[in-house]
């Protein structure tokens, strides 16, 4: 079973300085930044929605999710990463794609220091690849909607 | 009495036989030599003159009359149509459709309408007057020359029922009275013959009593008794013919044959289309409802009322699912029109063509359908004009010269899939490249680096042709992304393949059946969003001298009632409430007290499909929903019941 997760692919990306991953199977496109329609009175995380090739997608702003910077501003390299979650599809706006790798090691589990954090719960493991310590999240905290109301 | 009944009858009935006399001559000009299609023609020709002549357009009358001469001269030649009969026919058949637009919408004929049946009528006189072998200047329009040319079929169920009716005195449009009830017989049997003839009976050349001869394989005279009987008739006698002498009878008549049989169509009923929708409008309604309810017994917290209410909303599900199961019609109702189309398409172009249509069964709802024909036929003629090559230029290339161009229509799950498949000469992709270039979309390099697939999407913006010129058939500015935005708008979606030299495929995902509501659509504060037409009482512009402050609050003097005021934007939480407050505003009831909402400006009324909320969004009750708006953007519905003020 380990051997199977340890052979898995990510996608990493950028939010600001620090890098994240989400597993490749959890990925289902990669999306240009669009037009999106803002929903009055939804959290501050939720950017709005997009038509998606005629589905109304809802965007996340993963940066404003994981109580990272301020200022989320959109730069030139703003992607949308659609996942597919329990049958509903929803897009994190991420800064920048860096890579898809291959993990060959077993990921950690994230350090009881940060998974303290107030944004503790959206990490999931951590991974060593190019001697940079990446973070895979947990995308079913990620798009839970205890928060929601 | 209401002869817009029978206008309705007579508009309904001959769209329906165009349908079935354009598959029909389409099949002719496929295979000249087979007379089948003739008397298939004759007769569809032949029920749009009784029709016609029954509610007094003696104009389309007229016309047919002359289309039956032509039929019949064609018939009895049994030599192959001539395209320009095919041709003609072909003509009258637009000409019927436009004047039974005009008949629809409750309109005369006007002068350039008359004009042209004349000319019509003269070029019709023109080609069977030429008839090496005279042919008879008048056909019986008795119906016998249908039944000379059915071979006797008889089967052992048949029977044979003179049926003697006897009008009320004094009943208006006996004629149509008559037809009527031919027509509902026809349903169930086939007329052998009637006395006086049918001629006489369509032109009101009788009394108060006439009498129809019916083939049937039904029994039961109580029930045909029963089927026949309508508003205006006094009597009917009912009494079954011996078989013998029915055919003697029929001999006598020197109608040859008759029979065929009894369609089960008795059974349907015909709703309108109106009727349906507004039905549809009121289950709608009764399942927000349903929801509000549930909430409602949740909170209550009785278990009995909760019971009752779970009840309700199961027969509330079933009635929704029964509606919209009535509201699904065959796909062939909108695909038998295509072959006209392409067929046309392709003659103006000198292109030769083989057009295959499957999925005619298919059933999805009406309002869908209808919604897809445009899109579909904007495809087709795509196909024909861009896709399929000149024969001389398929030779070449080492094709054969008729090209194919196939639509097919699958379920899958609930949805539909619609594919035009064409094996013409696929998208220039060199052009597309060059035209991405020139519109300055991308620079040559990026161009270059494009995957075809990427490439494709530019055709795909507004706009974007590759045409050099605009093109009689399918340019007139309406492109690709037209048809795009059309199914989104339906959510549905849409994709494209292509092959250079080999062909395209265009492929069009629809839902089945759509939940649709009529919408009302507002701005505030930039953004657009869409108001359910029934959640609104009035729409009013709210002048700042009708207004007065109340313990910090503002309130309009309306109709002589005093109503809060507010602005939705604040609402809604896009912007702090400021003082200033004039303009449009949409008075709603809520929770039983009246409000005014100010909005920034009304952007027009909108049917629309609606997609419920993602699980992430559904929380916010301001919003029951959204779709795809005007340009392509996600909207958002209002719900003015759930707003909190």
């Amino acid at each position: 079973m380990t051997e199977k997760i340890a052979s898995r692919e990510i996608v990493i990306f950028n939010l600001g300085k620090e890098k994240f991953a989400l597993y490749t199977d959890q990925v289902k496109s990669i999306e240009e930044m669009q037009d999106i329609v803002p929903v009055p009175l939804a959290p501050e995380y939720l950017a709005g929605l997009i038509n998606l090739r005629g589905e109304i997608t809802t965007i996340i702003d993963l940066r404003r999710r994981l109580h990272l910077a301020e200022n989320s501003q959109i730069g030139p390299d703003v992607v949308i990463i659609i996942v597919d979650y329990n049958q509903e599809t929803a897009g994190l706006i991420v800064d920048r794609v860096d890579s898809v790798e291959t993990i060959k090691a077993v990921p950690k589990d994230v350090p009881d220091s940060i998974k303290k954090a107030a944004n503790g719960r959206f990490y999931d493991k951590v991974i060593d690849i190019n001697r940079e310590k990446i973070i895979i999240l947990n995308l079913d905290k990620i798009l839970s909607l205890e928060e929601v109301k | 009495m209401d002869t817009a009944k029978y206008i309705n009858l007579f508009v309904a009935e001959t769209r329906e036989h165009l349908v079935s006399l354009n598959q029909a001559l389409l099949a002719l000009e496929k295979k000249p030599d087979e007379s089948s299609q003739l008397d298939e023609i004759f007769r569809s020709m032949h029920t749009i003159k009784g029709m016609a002549a029954s509610i007094g357009l003696d104009f389309i009358a007229d016309l047919t009359h002359k289309g039956e001469d032509l039929l019949e001269k064609m018939r009895r030649r049994q030599t192959a149509a001539a395209s320009e009969e095919i041709d003609l026919i072909f003509s009258v058949l637009d000409f019927l459709e436009e004047a039974v637009g005009l008949v629809a919408a409750g309109k005369q004929p006007d002068q350039s309408l008359t004009q042209r049946c004349r000319e019509l009528v003269g070029q019709i006189v023109g080609l069977t007057a030429v008839a090496p072998e005279a042919a008879p200047a008048k056909v019986s329009s008795n119906g016998g020359s249908d039944f000379k040319r059915i071979n006797p079929l008889k089967t052992e169920k048949s029977h044979v029922f003179k049926i003697r009716i006897l009008l009320e005195q004094d009943v208006s449009l006996k004629s149509a009275r008559a037809f009527l009830i031919l027509h509902t017989l026809e349903r169930i049997g086939r007329v052998a013959y009637t006395v006086p003839e049918r001629h006489d009976l369509e032109s009101e050349k009788f009394d108060r009593g006439f009498t129809i001869f019916l083939v049937t394989d039904r029994e039961d005279q109580e029930e045909l008794r029963n089927d026949v009987s309508c508003a205006d008739v006094e009597d009917i006698q009912i009494e079954e013919v011996r078989e013998e002498s029915a055919e003697e009878a029929l001999e006598r008549k020197t109608i040859g044959a008759f029979v065929q049989l009894a369609q089960e169509k008795a059974k349907d009923v015909k709703v309108s289309v109106a009727r349906l929708d507004s039905l549809m409008n009121l289950v709608g309604e009764l399942v927000v409802w349903r929801e509000r309810l549930k909430q409602l017994a949740v909170q209550n917290g009785d278990p009995a009322i909760q019971d009752g209410v779970d009840k309700i909303a199961q027969i509330a599900s079933d009635l929704q699912q029964e509606v919209l199961t009535a509201r699904l019609v065959p796909m062939s109702e909108v695909l038998d029109r295509f072959p006209r189309v392409v067929r046309d398409a392709a003659k103006g172009l000198g292109k030769e063509i083989d057009f295959t249509v499957q999925g005619r069964e298919l059933e999805m709802d009406r309002a869908i359908l209808q919604m897809l024909s445009e899109p579909v036929i904007h495809l087709l003629r795509n196909a024909v004009d861009h896709g399929i090559e000149l024969p001389h230029k398929r030779k070449q290339a080492g094709k054969s010269q008729l090209g194919s161009i196939a639509l097919t229509a699958l379920k899958q799950k609930d949805q539909v899939l619609i594919k035009v498949v064409d094996d013409g000469q696929g998208f220039d992709l060199e052009r597309i490249r060059r035209k991405v270039i020139d519109n300055g979309h991308l620079t040559a390099i990026q161009a270059a680096e494009l995957a075809d697939q990427q490439l494709y999407e530019y055709l795909l913006l507004p706009g974007f042709s590759t045409a050099d010129k605009v093109s009689e058939l399918s340019g007139r500015g309406v492109g690709l992304d037209v048809v795009k935005r059309r199914i989104e708008e339906m959510g549905g979606s849409f994709a494209m393949e292509s092959r250079p030299g080999q062909g395209s495929v265009f492929t069009i995902t629809v839902p089945l059946s759509l939940a649709i509501i009529r919408t009302l659509l507002i701005s505030a504060d930039d953004q657009t969003y869409a108001v359910p037409i029934t959640q609104v009482k009035e729409i009013t512009n709210i002048k700042l001298k009708a207004m007065k402050t109340l313990h910090g609050k503002r309130l309009l003097q309306f109709r002589n009632r005093v109503i809060p005021v507010v602005r939705l934007a604040s609402v809604i939480g896009l912007s702090p409430e400021t003082g200033i407050g004039e303009g449009p505003a949409l008075i709603v009831e809520r929770q039983g007290a009246e409000l005014a909402l100010l909005f920034d400006s009304m952007i027009g009324q909108q049917e629309i499909v609606v997609k419920p909320l993602s699980r992430f969004v559904k929380g916010i009750k301001t919003f029951s929903g959204a779709t795809i708006g005007r340009e392509g953007r996600p909207m958002l519905i209002l719900d003015l019941n759930n707003i909190a003020v």
